[in-house]
């Protein structure tokens, strides 16, 4: 992965660039070593620029996270981390597979914190089978106490190939309603909004102050660069995916190759799209830009009703949904791209 | 002429029609085996191919020198057997002198085989009776009675009957030999003013019409100035042939001979399936009777899914109309479906058929609204009107009556089913008119029903009522006064024509709801609710309503995610740009034929 970082940075001239965000993300990040991460972030800082206030996060497991590591990572320079809790019910953490137990989860909220980790941010799952409108809302009770600022609260996905995957298909578990699960969003948005959390994306919660910033940038359709097997990048209006096999991505760097699996440069209509649907996944569009392409009148027709039926507001010219919007969000991305 | 033979296969759908047509066309060497790349050749339009039933009549010219040792020219004409496809085999039957009457051995006597075999007899036609499918097993047990109703049904003395197995190749040469010795050759005069039958005319986009004709009198020769009599339209004949798997030049044919001339003719119009051809310097003093016009039964809205494509789909329906003259189109248009076609059509089989061949031939993508039948509509101010589409009935208080079109239904069953098919009639409001034993197990049937009540699943519930044995034919009797209304259906307050139907008022509470439910299923959950209401008038029969969308939304989405989502955005876009609407309300294009699925 060092050498993609290499490549990819030179090809890209990034002396000049100054790096505001890194993630760790995908897998089981916090399985690796502080020195291992040192040795990456120097990489970097070869070739590129690390901005001092830069937001750099870990993403973790209950799990592998001891007091040792805490530090290690600390000291290397991850400044924010991200923990996947899940769920804090021992049951639901069972029908999800996860190893560890929603005590050890809490424990390692409160450790990190102790070792001075003041950007913390838990993921938290619901729609998971056998969860009710009041686990949930205990999960969301004890999330909402512990020191983070930071809840991303996602629907549960069922992803083709996982054994939850196929358990909904022969019947064994049995997905939550359509309906059912928007009860659980209205709940998630309620409580934690009461305990002062502003939902800046469907999924995404904060404190005054403690947005992601490095997913904002997803949403704004920045430019980022992905590194390792699997990963993805989009620079200059170009997006690459590497290839998903560790050991093709390794072969493929050895012949000093980028390991793409593919690569596709954006037209106009495709870039709107995305802009359109990740702006209201977020922080909204302006109308400005909605309103610019030829079905003018059906749009504005559209967005009036939005307005009118509470899904939006409009302020300072940007259209953002409400939380009733944020809900039904893919049906008003549809009638908002071209 | 002696050594003409004219003669068309006409049967029962499926009874095997079209795999003689392939024996005989091997064993007279028409089609050499190793040219016998499929079966049933004739049905050389891919959808006969597909569905495995022959749509188009079919010519085709086979030379054959008998045991006698005697060389004749056998003119076969291959028909369709299904029941909207009648007009057909009235067109062969004109042209022939006799008629291969094909029967099933495991089937035996259905009701086109009566209907086809009355035609025949009608058009005074030789009956050669075959027993087809012999090979079968089951056949050892079903031959005899077969034998028997045959024998009865035409009066036929029993050594009269062929027996063959088309498939296997058993008693080809029988036929043909009963063909040369039972079919009466042609009597004509090649020395009289031509006088020739146009039986079906083709559009070739290089040639022009190609007119299908049978010689009656006199010769046609190429060079010729010929005219169409009914038409009085002029022309120069340009080719002359007869019908080989491929069209095959003779520069002539004479009295008795069945064939095709070619004058650059543009215009179908002018050369009218029925009318006369001769010569324009020395015309026939009368033309021959001509056939019945048949008019559609059907009829159904046809629009194009994009707007755009209006006059795209007008030019592929005139195109089709070319080799279909039974189609009619005119134009209309909807609130709900913008501007598009009322289509008339021979029957439910005929107008898939047609949708088909638009989508497929002419590439067009369309929606196709439910199926009415044609409607009389007698009004206070005297006038009276025919109506093709339920939106266009006037209001009420203007109505004296509206009248449907009845037929006599003629259904063949084995009598065990008597009491299911009753029950099905009565429930279509048919009324029993005779009952007739053509045997101790085999019962005929003959119902008064109104046709709008048999065009959309009566017949797979007949085959299904009797497991598969009954059969069924029909023909228009006339028009009936009956209480019928007219059904709105609203959506969130919003009548949407094109999906008005007009119904008894009897069974109106019913179908509203039954189609209330249905378009639940079809219409996708939206961002606000939205009503269904099925109405007569002002009044509300039925209503139902589909919830609005409380979660649509996936949950994640970061840098690896996003061209995954974009995509499946793009593509959910594109099936709603394919939504019509109505007010604010999407509605999918199957929507618009709900009512074919509604189950009872
Ligand atoms: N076993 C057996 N099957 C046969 C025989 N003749 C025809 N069939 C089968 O019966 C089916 C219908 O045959 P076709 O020749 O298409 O019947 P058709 O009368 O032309 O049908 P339409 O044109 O649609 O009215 C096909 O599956 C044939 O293979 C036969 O002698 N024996
Ligand atoms: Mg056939």
């Amino acid at each position: 992965m060092l050498s993609e970082i290499e490549m990819r940075l030179l090809q890209n001239n990034s002396k000049e660039l100054a790096i505001d965000s890194i993630f760790l993300g995908g897998g089981t990040p916090s399985l690796i070593e502080p020195k291992q991460l040192e040795k990456i972030f120097s990489i970097i800082s070869k070739f590129a620029t690390i901005k001092s206030t830069s937001e750099i996060t870990l993403e973790s497991n209950p799990g592998t996270l001891t007091n040792s590591k805490l530090s290690g990572f600390k000291s290397v320079g991850i400044n924010r981390l991200s923990i996947g809790v899940q769920s804090f019910n021992d049951d639901e953490l069972g029908v999800l597979d996860r190893i560890h137990s929603a005590k050890e989860a809490e424990n390692v909220v409160i450790e990190a914190y102790k070792s001075g980790y003041k950007n913390l941010s838990i993921d938290l799952i619901y729609a998971i089978p056998g969860q009710t409108l009041r686990s949930w809302s205990s999960t969301l009770n004890k999330a909402v106490k512990l020191p983070v600022n930071h809840i991303s609260a996602y629907n549960l996905i069922y992803e083709e190939g996982t054994p939850l995957f196929d358990n909904s298909v022969n019947g064994k578990v049995q997905p939550a309603s359509n309906d059912y699960e928007s009860k659980l969003f209205y709940k998630t948005v309620h409580e934690l909004g009461e305990a002062g959390f502003e939902q800046y994306e469907i999924s995404n919660f904060a404190k005054a102050g403690a947005k992601c910033l490095h997913n904002l940038k997803y949403w704004r359709g920045e430019q980022y660069l992905g590194f390792g097997a699997s990963a993805c990048g989009c620079v200059s209006g170009v997006r690459y995916k590497n290839v998903p096999d560790v050991h093709k991505y390794i072969s493929s760097l050895k012949e000093n190759t980028l390991p793409e699996i593919s690569s596709e440069i954006l037209t106009n209509k495709q870039k709107r799209t995305e802009l359109i649907f990740l702006g209201m996944r977020s922080e909204g569009v302006f109308l400005d830009y909605l309103l610019e392409p030829a079905d003018f009148e059906k749009i504005l027709n559209y967005i009036e009703m939005l307005l009118q039926m509470k899904l939006a507001t409009l302020n300072k010219g940007i259209l953002k949904l409400t939380t009733e919007g944020y809900a039904i969000c893919d049906e008003i991305s549809l009638n908002l791209i071209p | 002429m002696e050594n003409f033979r004219n003669f068309c296969i006409i049967a029962h759908i499926d009874h095997g029609k079209s795999t003689l047509a392939d024996r005989l066309l091997e064993k007279t060497g028409r089609v050499t085996e190793r040219e016998m790349v499929m079966n049933q050749i004739l049905d050389d339009n891919p959808l006969e191919q597909e569905r495995g039933i022959t749509i188009k009549l079919h010519a085709i010219q086979m030379d054959y020198t008998s045991k006698a040792g005697v060389q004749y020219v056998l003119n076969l004409i291959d028909t369709p057997g299904h029941v909207d496809f009648t007009y057909e085999v009235s067109r062969s039957l004109a042209a022939c002198e006799g008629a291969l009457l094909i029967i099933d051995a495991t089937q035996g006597v259905e009701a086109q085989t009566i209907s086809n075999l009355y035609l025949a007899l009608d058009a005074n036609l030789e009956i050669i009776p075959v027993i087809n499918k012999i090979d079968l097993p089951a056949a050892q047990t079903t031959l005899e009675g077969v034998k028997k109703q045959i024998i009865d049904l035409i009066g036929c003395k029993e050594d009269e009957i062929l027996y063959t197995s088309a498939k296997q190749g058993i008693g080809i040469d029988e036929i043909l030999e009963a063909i040369v010795e039972r079919v009466p050759p042609p009597i004509g005069d090649p020395n009289a003013p031509l006088r020739a039958l146009i039986y079906d005319s083709i559009f070739d986009s290089y040639r022009g019409v190609v007119v299908n004709l049978r010689v009656f009198d006199g010769t046609v020769r190429e060079g010729d100035k010929v005219v169409f009599m009914a038409t009085q339209k002029f022309y120069d004949i340009e080719e002359v042939g007869v019908m080989y798997m491929k069209r095959h030049r003779t520069k002539e044919l004479t009295a008795g001979n069945v064939g095709y001339i070619t004058a650059n003719i543009r215009n179908l119009q002018d050369s009218k399936v029925g009318d006369t051809l001769t010569h324009a310097a020395n015309p026939c003093e009368f033309m021959i009777d001509g056939f019945k016009i048949v008019k559609p039964m059907v009829f159904s809205g046809i629009y194009p899914s994009n707007a755009e494509d209006f006059e795209s789909l007008r030019e592929s329906l005139a195109k089709l109309g070319l080799n279909d003259s039974s189609i009619t189109y005119e134009p209309e248009s909807s609130n709900a479906l913008g501007f598009g076609f009322r289509c008339g059509f021979l029957g439910l089989l005929h107008m898939e058929i047609v949708r088909e061949r638009l989508q497929r031939e002419f590439n067009e993508t369309i929606v196709n609204t439910v199926p009415n039948v044609r409607y009389h509509v007698v009004m206070t101010n005297g006038d009276d009107i025919f109506i093709e589409n339920p939106a266009q009935l006037p209001p009420t208080v203007k109505i004296v009556d509206i009248e449907e079109p009845f037929i006599m239904a003629q259904i063949i069953t084995p009598s065990e089913y008597i009491g299911n098919i009753m029950k099905l009639c009565l429930d279509r409001r048919g009324t029993l008119k005779n009952q007739t034993y053509l045997s101790p197990e085999r019962v005929d049937l003959q119902f008064e029903l109104p046709l709008s009540e048999v065009i959309f699943d009566f017949y797979d519930k007949l085959k299904s009522v009797s497991r598969g044995y009954a059969s069924l034919d029909y023909e228009f009797i006339e028009y009936r006064a009956e209480d019928l209304v007219k059904l709105d259906i609203m959506l969130n307050g919003e009548p949407v024509d094109a999906l008005s139907s007009i119904v008894h008022r009897v069974k109106s509470f019913h179908w509203g709801q039954r189609l209330c439910s249905k378009l639940k299923e079809l219409i996708p959950r939206q961002m606000f609710e939205v009503a269904i209401q099925a109405a007569i008038g002002s009044k509300v029969i039925a209503r139902t309503n589909v919830q609005a969308i409380r979660k649509n939304v996936i949950a994640k989405c970061y840098g690896g995610d996003i061209s995954r989502k974009r995509k499946l955005l793009e593509k959910q876009k594109e099936g709603k740009k394919r939504m019509k609407q109505i007010g604010n309300v999407e509605i999918p294009q199957e929507a618009f034929l709900a009512v074919l699925k509604i189950e009872d």
